[in-house]
């Protein structure tokens, strides 16, 4: 678990260093996946989640799910218990992995805002002389960063296996026939998604 | 003067890449873009007073698209340098400073509309689709071939435009303005965009015809692809459209049992 949590905020670097886009779901869902011993069902989570949720921007001031934690969340969700996968297990996963992962940029937006104070601190060194402090305190805000997504995934990955255990206990039969069965349709309801996005025309006219 | 060896322009295409390593509300890429280009301040401005006045002025406001920096930061070190042999230091200063905000506005609106509106979610698609119509017979070396695929892919245009911006900012100054009006980012936006919806509705076919069995299936899918698409287009955000889904899905099965 803790060297997931670790991968995973090595993935979350990615927003500071370089968007070299490491950070897209089906990247990192298959990663975990690999690393819990099953790439497949790591690829597939990964994949859906990139299609279903394609037109999210990977910046914006707003709050939008932050997707790479979705799908880690989820991909570790539905492989942590061991046995033979249910795809219930999997879209419960992901149904709950998504507002989490809005709760990760909400986190994000707090980290940005305590950047503006390291920020500050670092120009009144500068002004004080001292230009190592640029450096310094631009190191200090990329630790933080990777900090706050290790301590993110050390707190949720654990606690998301426990409710999904207690949901497994409590819903009934036939919601998790449906949820079985939704599999099988939503790469359908990514096509709708994706297929809308590119149809449209955002910035030819400008 | 002796210009900036090209060993200080790589260092500067290196640590362009921590562009956003401190973002903030406040003044966004401004320590970012201060740590890329002091390799070629240090150099510019040996006198130690002098170089402090200049890092403070680079630590105002900046914003752009991280993928674009490269020009700008090889603009600036030009600049600069011409600035450094400059009498008149405090009109020189001002001019760095509205270069680089005029740059960065223009740049920051062709990255957005390029690079996060249509360039990412290309790849993005070149590798999911034959994923999912071909997912029963992938290979771990296929799926690894995806994977590394689509980072390569995607990335060349990352690195190739940071390196390109450096060297061609730093040569051209304000000029390379010239160049970049030259690429046809309308046309290729629209390109782009087109050879995606078309490879959408091709694996959207393959899949209904290959991926789905029997007419109940079908059927089921043609509505929530028709009602997602719909919703989609009356505003209703992906993850709204996702609950819905599994909720519609759920009470079909309950009718049916």
């Amino acid at each position: 678990m803790l060297l997931i949590a670790a991968i995973s905020s090595f993935f979350a670097l990615d927003n500071a260093i370089g968007n070299f886009m490491i950070s897209r779901p089906f990247i990192c869902g298959t990663v975990v996946g690999y690393l819990m011993g099953d790439i497949k069902t790591g690829l597939l989570i990964g994949v859906l989640t990139e299609l279903i949720w394609i037109d999210v921007f990977p910046i914006g001031s707003y709050v939008a799910p932050e997707l790479m934690v979705s799908a880690i969340l989820s991909v570790y969700w539905s492989l942590a218990p061991g046995g033979p996968m249910e795809f219930h297990t999997l879209a419960l996963a992901i149904a709950l992995a998504v507002p989490l992962s809005m709760t990760f940029r909400i986190a994000d937006v707090w980290n940005r805002q305590l950047n503006s104070k390291i920020v500050r601190v670092m120009e009144n060194k500068v002004n004080e002389g001292s230009e190592k402090a640029v450096p310094a305190y631009l190191y200090l805000c990329i630790f933080l960063f990777a900090a706050k997504a290790f301590l993110f995934f050390v707190i949720f990955l654990p606690l998301g296996n426990i409710i999904l255990d207690w949901a497994e206990s409590i819903i009934p039969l036939f919601i998790k026939q449906g949820l079985d069965a939704s599999l099988k349709f939503m790469p359908v309801l990514g096509f709708a998604v994706a297929f809308n996005f590119f149809r449209k025309k955002k910035y030819e006219s400008a | 003067m002796k210009a900036l060896n090209p060993i200080t322009l790589v260092k500067i295409f290196f640590r362009s890449f921590l562009i956003q390593a401190a973002w903030n509300y406040e003044r966004m890429q401004n320590a970012g873009f201060l740590y890329g280009i002091m390799p070629a301040i240090k150099k510019i401005y040996p006198e130690r007073a002098r170089r402090l006045g200049v890092i403070k002025s680079h630590l105002e406001f900046f914003n752009t698209h991280p993928y674009m920096i490269g020009i700008i930061m090889g603009m600036t070190v030009s600049l600069e340098e011409q600035a450094a042999r400059d009498e008149v230091v405090f009109t020189s200063r001002n001019m760095i400073q509205v270069s680089k905000t005029n740059m960065a506005g223009p740049l920051a609106a062709i990255g957005d509309a390029f690079f996060w509106a249509v360039w990412r979610p290309f790849c993005a698609l070149l590798a999911i689709l034959p994923v999912i119509v071909f997912f029963k017979e992938l290979n771990v070396f296929t799926i690894w071939f995806f994977f590394f695929g689509f980072l390569v892919f995607y990335n060349s245009l990352n690195f190739g435009l940071r390196f390109y911006g450096v060297f061609k900012g730093y040569s051209l100054k304000e000029k390379i303005i010239r160049d970049i009006s030259r690429w046809n980012i309308q046309k290729l936006i629209s390109a782009v965009r087109i050879t995606g919806l078309i490879m959408v509705c091709v694996t959207a076919v393959l899949y209904f015809t290959v991926g789905l069995a029997g007419l109940r299936q079908k059927a089921l899918s043609v509505l929530i692809f028709g009602i997602g698409a719909y919703l989609y287009r009356k505003g209703v955000s992906s993850t709204r459209l996702f609950y819905g889904f599994l909720a519609l899905i759920i009470l079909v099965c309950l009718v049916r049992t």
